[in-house]
């Protein structure tokens, strides 16, 4: 168990910067998720703690002892990759012992782990076959198991499971959380997929173009995002990000432009005292936060049902309001047909707003 | 897809008749004359020959410059083909894995060298060869080949390293391997096929070449077959069932190594086109 700490570290290739300074702790023992589009530096950052590629500047912590100076192999991290990177000419087994046989081991001991990793990951029926003859979700258990059979001290995983279909991908991801609670290990997990990183992880990071945007728990993360950019990347379908402009007078209202107007009562407008009359925001509304009702009093909220997509459990609606469009989910009983107009609640603690201009969240 | 229809077959069967015989013919026709009787050696009729024998084989075989030929060929194709591939494999591994700077000069420079006409080189070559006093010596021709082969191997193998996903060699670094062992361990059984590929294209050029064989060996000692064959006609004769004899002798070694190794290296082309 290790704790990781990356400080300042900064990575370029050329003129780009793909990490600029990114600070960040993993705690001992946690499965932390490093989250953002693809090309955000994720990757990068997991080569830099790997110590497959040398930080431009900053520094990395094992322990408060400094490793960003090192090779790869005295940091004595494993990693499972996307593709997996089995070595195809070698069985089950070697690909197993492999990492044993670099420690020099005695063969009696790289018997018993590798039998042992086999026997929890349900691969000794496999062990001697080789890599091409074994299905997805078995390649990616040898992989798993390549990385536990040397017990390492820190795990990285880079996108392990999107080589995987759908249904698969499910199984794993939960089989991988099981894994973890048995192992206890420090985990950093890397994928641009916000589904896995939220089921997953004790905490998460979400990276943007090499910048860090957020770190907290799951939930956190969900409920009170920094800024636009985590607003709109993590839930599923994305908040609804509408821009607006602040209005006070007698009723205080975003003004969305064209007549649309979201009113600010109570708490909300107490919410932006200190945000200038006229000034810029960004409304951040989830789908799954917006309730709709056939009648009622008018509060300006009145939306065109203009599409229905049944998920099976729930469906996903399209709105539109005004000249924006709005995204809901609501219960697969769901009654309604295109065409049709509805009002449209939301608790007062569900609203976002955001800086216009630099993104951040106001309070 | 449809069914190929009997004039598509015909058309196929002719150009793949004709080819065959383009390519095959003058080897047979080599084999023929090396089983025909002297008398009937410059002779037509028969094509083939009425009384087949073996004696010019008995006498090319027989013969101890030969065999001393063979072992001076095998020599110097050996050596080549095994320096080549160290040389080569080690070079490939860098241009192909290792980030610096000038890759591209290097294998340009590389491919620039065997496109270089060897018969510009002689003459320079020579003075240069006669001032270290190698001439008639295998080092010479080992030397001289392995200039011309390297570069082959080189971009031979470079192709099939870079075939190799790169986290392959990630992976390895991280179970413990330097850059090295990763090389040995991982990316040199990979690069298998490339290798097989590799020592042919080296061993075949070796064997085969004439024009530095001939310039810089002038006694038996360091003769190769190709030269040796040259020099068989005599000041009256040209023994014909000789030659021939002694060219397929000569050259089934080559073919024994290439039906060895074909299997390997359609195998590996295959399984880099598909990534199985």
């Amino acid at each position: 168990m290790t704790e990781v700490r990356l400080e300042k570290l900064t990575k370029r290739f050329g003129a780009a910067e793909i990490l600029k300074a990114v600070d960040l702790t993993v705690h001992s023992g946690e499965f932390f998720t490093v989250v953002g589009p693809s090309g955000c530096g994720k990757s990068t950052l997991l080569n830099l703690v790997a110590g497959l590629e040398a930080p431009t500047a900053g520094a990395i912590y094992f322990d408060d002892r400094p490793v960003h100076l090192l090779g790869p192999r005295e940091r004595d991290v494993a990693m499972v990759f996307q593709s997996y990177a089995l070595y195809p000419h070698m069985t089950v087994y070697d690909n197993l012992a492999f990492p044993l046989r670099m420690k020099k081991r005695s063969a009696a001991e790289i018997d018993r782990k590798v039998r042992d990793v086999a026997e929890l990951l349900g691969l000794t029926p496999s062990l001697p076959r080789r890599p091409r003859e074994l299905s997805g979700g078995q390649r990616q258990r040898v992989a798993l198991g390549r990385a536990m059979v040397r017990q390492p001290r820190l795990f990285l995983l880079d996108e392990p499971l999107s080589n995987l279909d759908a249904q698969l991908r499910i199984e794993m991801r939960s089989e991988l959380k099981k894994l973890h609670q048995a192992l206890r290990a420090t985990m950093i997990y890397v994928t641009h997929d916000q589904a896995e990183a939220m089921t997953l992880s004790d905490r998460i990071a979400v990276l943007h173009r090499g910048d860090l945007q957020q770190c907290g728990k799951p939930k956190e993360v969900y409920e009170r995002p920094a800024n636009l950019f985590v607003a709109g990347f993590i839930g599923h379908p994305p908040m609804n990000l509408l821009r607006g402009t602040f209005r006070l007078g007698p009723e205080a209202a975003v003004d969305l432009g064209a007549g649309t107007r979201f009113g600010l009562a109570g708490v909300l407008r107490d919410r932006l005292r200190d945000f200038p009359e006229g000034g810029e925001l960004v409304l951040g509304l989830r789908p799954e936060h917006l309730r709709l009702r056939k009648s009622g009093k008018d509060l300006g909220r009145s939306v065109r049902l203009t599409l229905i997509e049944p998920m099976g459990s729930e469906v996903w609606l399209e709105l539109g309001w005004g000249d924006h469009r709005l995204r809901a989910k609501a219960p697969a009983e769901f009654d309604g047909s295109v065409g049709q107009t509805f009002e449209f609640e939301i608790d007062e603690s569900r609203v976002y707003f955001f800086n216009a201009d630099r993104g951040d969240r106001i309070s | 897809m449809t069914q190929p229809d009997g004039l598509t077959r015909a058309g196929f069967l002719f150009l793949l008749s004709a080819i065959v015989i383009f390519c095959l013919g003058p080897a047979v026709w080599q084999a023929v004359t090396s089983l025909k009787p002297e008398t009937e050696l410059i002779r037509l009729p028969p094509i083939l020959p009425s009384h087949p024998t073996l004696d010019h084989y008995v006498t090319v075989l027989r013969d101890r410059s030969f065999l001393r030929m063979i072992v001076n060929s095998l020599i110097v194709a050996s050596a080549v083909t095994g320096i080549s591939l160290a040389v080569g494999s080690v070079a490939a591994f860098a241009l192909a894995w290792l980030g610096f700077k000038g890759k591209g000069i290097v294998l340009g420079i590389a491919l620039a060298i065997s496109m270089f006409p060897p018969i510009a080189a002689v003459s320079p070559l020579y003075l240069a060869v006669r001032a270290l006093g190698l001439r008639d010596t295998w080092w010479v021709l080992i030397a001289l080949h392995t200039a011309f082969a390297l570069p082959l191997t080189l971009w031979i193998l470079t192709s099939f390293f870079r075939e190799i996903p790169e986290e392959l060699y990630r992976a390895a670094r991280l179970d413990g391997c330097g850059p090295l062992q990763a090389f040995f361990k991982i990316l040199l059984p990979l690069a298998s096929p490339g290798l097989a590929a590799a020592a042919l294209v080296a061993f075949i050029f070796s064997w085969n070449e004439f024009l530095f064989a001939l310039t810089f060996t002038t006694t038996e000692s360091s003769r190769t077959v190709p030269v040796g064959i040259a020099l068989f006609p005599g000041l009256h004769e040209i023994p014909y069932g000789d030659i021939a004899a002694a060219s397929l002798a000569a050259t089934s070694p080559v073919i024994v190594l290439t039906l060895l190794f074909q299997r390997r290296i359609v195998e590996g082309l295959t399984a880099g086109a598909t990534k199985g």
